[in-house]
């Protein structure tokens, strides 16, 4: 076992170890470095200080003294006639063009495997939308507030998660470039790990329970709560505890109904006149599932 | 405002040697008006020293272990605190490191009664997270990957004890803990890519449940001429959790045309629970309608939840303006558990119980989609999803018929969309679904739904942008005993204008919410309405004045929520900031904001506080 992990050790840092080798691209219409910061000094800059600046100092992928046409394309052309035209420009190709040229590199990477389920790639929203280049971006918060300013504005109610207070993010729940949960729902520690982004914090609520509430399994926790903001303390979807338990739990249809929708019979009979079982969940304190009470009452 | 919402953390500029900007301050509350433990269970800052935020970055000339070191930090001695610390060498490693701190505070019902200010479920509680990842040979093929994480809860509460037909109000102690590992490998190549990962993680849950002087609890009225109570009382919970993890992704791209990529996770966590409850009083034996004085209960139980989940796509492009994705996706879960419990009544044993339940949930999705662009600046989308599942879970207490009831999903959604881009300044993004289906799971789920979602962004010169946004979702479910009907629907706008001195920044949203559902109360059988409404009107405004070279600026705004209906409430929180220089890289901070709720029907959670900050900002 210890020659084996010895063995997978070695593999893991010797493989590759040595510098990445550089192709020659004399003559293939490329200008070099060099020549790109003469004109573009600010760029070149900024450049040099992202991860991006490794394709320069450490030659990644072939491209040492050519970093800046492994994405821009080549750059001689645009050099000698000093027109843009001759160039890629990312801010003003299409975000296909743009994409096209980022993913060239990147989308083999794991928080990309479900881009090509995600939002951003059907609505055609570039790499370039949210990353910077030349420079680092902002926290992403703002700068997934720069187009999503409706959520922005569920951000401000009484009852929302303080993602004002720098604490949390955005991609604490979700992940901007997709992924098999609904609506982008990043799993647990960026594992995709089979639950919602929300029990990342909210372990508690993890399970397995002995006695599951099916909505929370099957529809997840969006079924019963406004995860950006609400006026309800607890960031319900309705101003009454009753009213969101008993839609579900409705007595109608009847038992056997064709339509067979879950838990359509109420599970007690209370009287709904007292303000105590207006409020189901003080008594079914267990909601999210219960490790001992099929009632969720323990 | 944005710039003043989200407090983007002000990053230094590069160099080779430390740099270090902080701010560090002092908060007075001067005045505080109406319900305190409402104004806690909103926004919670408090008086005192604070290190509101700081950052650094260090960047060793020719160090062979270490390109930069960055640390961000925000909130320390305020309710919510992080720390970000993030460390690399090109093509050797990349280490962060991240830490949370969130104290929760909520002391206010989930609904209201206006008659009774004490939530029966509260929660003055701290949350901690904290995660390290390594990635091991970033860029290269062979990237190995390490990470390790916590997150806790633990702190005090109320949540009521319920014993036959009364509930007691008792002191919780909250303290549950989840420990998550993974590690794994990812194989990089040009045209494809593997990553193999597994983890797993331990979780336990030793929260309690204490009552220690006699409690009537809620139920006000005698039972058979005896007032239920209890004298002493306890819950004490120990779960303890496991799970394994496995997941595989592949992507290969054969031909620049076509692209494949599969996934497979299989997840089997597994929770072990002991249960005890010890109850003296004067207690109702519901079963045999017998008064007790005295109820002890013990309970072990176990449950499983294997679940299994694949998906697969490929993507052609076969020509330059055309490409067309197939995706399809499947998870299947079960839930099986069995309990096992022991009760005394007054010193005398029940019979054993013995109970299990079972949950199966599978679900699939189909989806083609195809993008043509029509044109350099419109390119126009289609597809169409087909969604379909079953689920079996425990029939309700008061259902009859088989011990479990199915329930399926079917549905299918028709896609279309465009980008339009008729000037490189203007981009408007529009899609729309429109979805039709004959069986759901429960009554408020989607089933015949249309949504639209349109976005325009509009830069109309070098530091102006606008934006606007309109979305509409409509759902209804017309099958008789359900009659559901709900729509959502929220448009706003968006302003940026930015020059070296000056910048306004001011958002404005409109949303209107409107569901009606009809149930039957569940004693008497009468129809209820439940007619949900939520108009709201939300608004954010920030404008900075900043000083000549970037050595000062003057920030007044604040946000605004105030909605009608259901629940009408006023959220408001003016904004002022001030920061002035005082000496190279010393600047004095100031900032005033008032915090104010109101609500119509629940006047007792009425608060206003005004929070003043003085502090200093040091470095550039």
């Amino acid at each position: 076992m210890v020659k084996r992990l010895l063995l997978l050790g070695a593999l893991a840092f010797g493989v590759g170890a040595a510098p990445p080798p550089q192709r020659d691209r004399t003559g293939a219409g490329y200008a070099g470095t060099e020549a790109c910061v003469a004109c573009h000094e600010e760029q070149g800059k900024g450049y040099a200080k992202t991860r991006h600046g490794a394709l320069e100092r450490e030659g990644g992928r072939g491209w040492k003294d050519y970093s800046c046409e492994a994405c821009h394309g080549p750059g001689q052309k645009h050099g000698e006639a000093a027109e843009a035209k001759f160039i890629l420009n990312h801010a003003k190709a299409t975000p296909k063009e743009a994409d096209a040229s980022c993913l060239g590199c990147h989308k083999n990477q794991a928080t990309h495997a479900g881009r090509v389920h995600g939002s951003h790639s059907a609505g055609q929203v570039g790499c370039g939308s949210c990353h910077g280049v030349h420079q680092e971006k902002p926290a992403p918060a703002s700068t997934c507030a720069g187009c999503h300013s409706d959520m922005v504005a569920q951000f401000l109610r009484p009852h929302a998660h303080r993602i004002t207070r720098g604490t949390v993010e955005c991609v604490d729940c979700h992940n901007p470039h997709g992924s098999l949960e609904r609506a982008g729902l990043r799993g647990t520690a960026r594992t995709r790990n089979h639950e919602p982004g929300c029990l990342n914090c909210h372990a508690d609520k993890r399970g397995p329970f002995a006695f599951e509430h099916a909505p929370m399994r099957l529809e997840g926790c969006g079924s019963c709560h406004e995860p950006h903001g609400s006026a309800n303390p607890r960031m319900l979807n309705r101003a009454e505890v009753m009213n969101l338990c008993l839609e579900c739990h409705a007595n109608l249809p009847a038992p056997g109904n064709r339509t067979g929708t879950l838990g359509a019979v109420a599970p007690g009979t209370h009287d709904l006149r007292l303000p105590l079982y207006r409020n189901c969940t003080s008594c079914h304190t267990k909601i999210h599932g219960s490790h001992v009470n099929r009632d969720f009452l323990r | 405002m944005r710039r003043a919402l989200w407090l983007a953390i002000p990053m230094v500029v590069w160099g080779q040697a430390p740099e270090v900007t902080t701010e560090v301050g002092y908060r007075v509350l001067p005045s505080t008006r109406g319900d305190w433990k409402s104004y806690r269970s909103v926004d919670n800052l408090a008086e005192g020293p604070r290190l509101l935020q700081f950052a650094g970055a260090w960047t060793p000339a020719g160090s062979r272990g270490l390109d930069a070191l960055r640390v961000t930090g925000s909130g320390w001695g305020d309710p919510m605190n992080a720390l970000h610390l993030t460390m690399d060498k090109a093509g050797l490693y990349r280490f962060t490191f991240g830490y949370r701190n969130m104290a929760y505070f909520n002391a206010l019902p989930s609904f209201a009664n206006p008659l009774n200010t004490f939530s029966q479920r509260s929660f003055d509680t701290r949350q901690r997270l904290w995660n390290a990842d390594l990635d091991l040979r970033p860029g290269k093929r062979l990237q190995p990957f390490l990470s390790l994480g916590r997150q806790s809860g633990n702190g005090f509460g109320v949540s009521p004890i319920v014993v036959d037909e009364n509930s007691y109000p008792a002191a919780s102690a909250i303290d549950y803990g989840y420990l998550q590992f993974r590690g794994g490998v990812h194989f990089d190549a040009e045209r494809w890519r593997i990553t193999l990962e597994q983890g797993g993680g331990r979780f336990h849950d030793d929260t309690a449940l204490r009552i220690e002087e006699r409690n009537t609890g809620n139920r006000l009225l005698p039972y058979f001429g005896r007032r239920l109570a209890l004298d002493r009382a306890t819950q004490a919970y120990t779960v303890t959790g496991q799970n394994v993890y496995s997941s595989a992704e592949v992507t290969v791209s054969p031909w620049r045309w076509v692209d494949f990529t599969g996934q497979f996770f299989y997840s089997q966590p597994n929770s072990d629970v002991r249960f005890s409850e010890n109850a003296q009083g004067t207690l109702l034996w519901l079963e045999t309608l017998r008064f007790v004085s005295g109820q002890q209960s013990l309970v072990t139980g176990y449950a499983n939840q294997p679940r299994t989940s694949g998906a697969g796509s490929v993507e052609v492009r076969p020509w330059s303006r055309v490409r067309i994705l197939e995706s399809w996706q499947t998870t299947r879960m079960h839930n099986a558990a069995t309990l096992a419990g022991l009760t005394t009544l007054d010193q005398r044993a029940l019979p054993g119980r013995s109970e299990g339940d079972r949950l199966v949930w599978n679900e699939s999705e189909q989806q083609v989609q195809a993008w043509v662009d029509v044109a350099k600046f419109l390119t126009l989308q289609g597809g169409h999803r087909y969604l379909w599942g079953d689920a079996r879970v425990r029939r309700g207490s008061l259902s009859t018929g088989p011990a479990q009831e199915a329930g399926r999903l079917r549905r299918h959604v028709g896609l279309a969309g465009f980008v339009l881009r008729p000037a490189a300044r203007l981009t408007v993004n529009a899609n729309a679904e429109v979805g039709r289906g004959d069986r759901t799971y429960f009554r408020t789920s989607l089933q015949n739904y249309e949504r639209v979602r349109v976005r325009a962004r509009y830069r109309l010169a070098d530091g102006w942008q606008a934006s606007g946004h309109y979305h509409r979702t409509a759902n209804g479910n017309p099958t008789p005993g359900v009659n559901l009907r709900f729509a959502a629907q929220q448009a706003g706008a968006s302003v940026q204008w930015t020059r070296r001195t000056v910048s306004v920044t001011a958002d404005y949203a409109r949303s209107t919410l409107w569901n009606d559902l009809v149930f039957l109360e569940p004693e008497r059988y009468a129809p209820l309405r439940s007619l949900y409404r939520d108009n709201a009107h939300t608004g954010a405004l920030a404008a900075t004045w900043n000083w000549p070279k970037n050595r000062g600026s003057v920030t007044v705004g604040g946000s605004l929520f105030r909605s009608a209906g259901s629940r009408p409430t006023r959220y408001y929180q003016p904004l002022a900031r001030l920061l002035v220089p005082v000496r190279k890289q010393v600047q004095l901070l100031g900032e005033w904001r008032q915090v104010s709720l109101g609500q119509a029907f629940y006047a007792n959670e009425a608060f206003g506080v005004q929070q003043i900050t003085i502090g200093l900002r040091l470095g550039r």
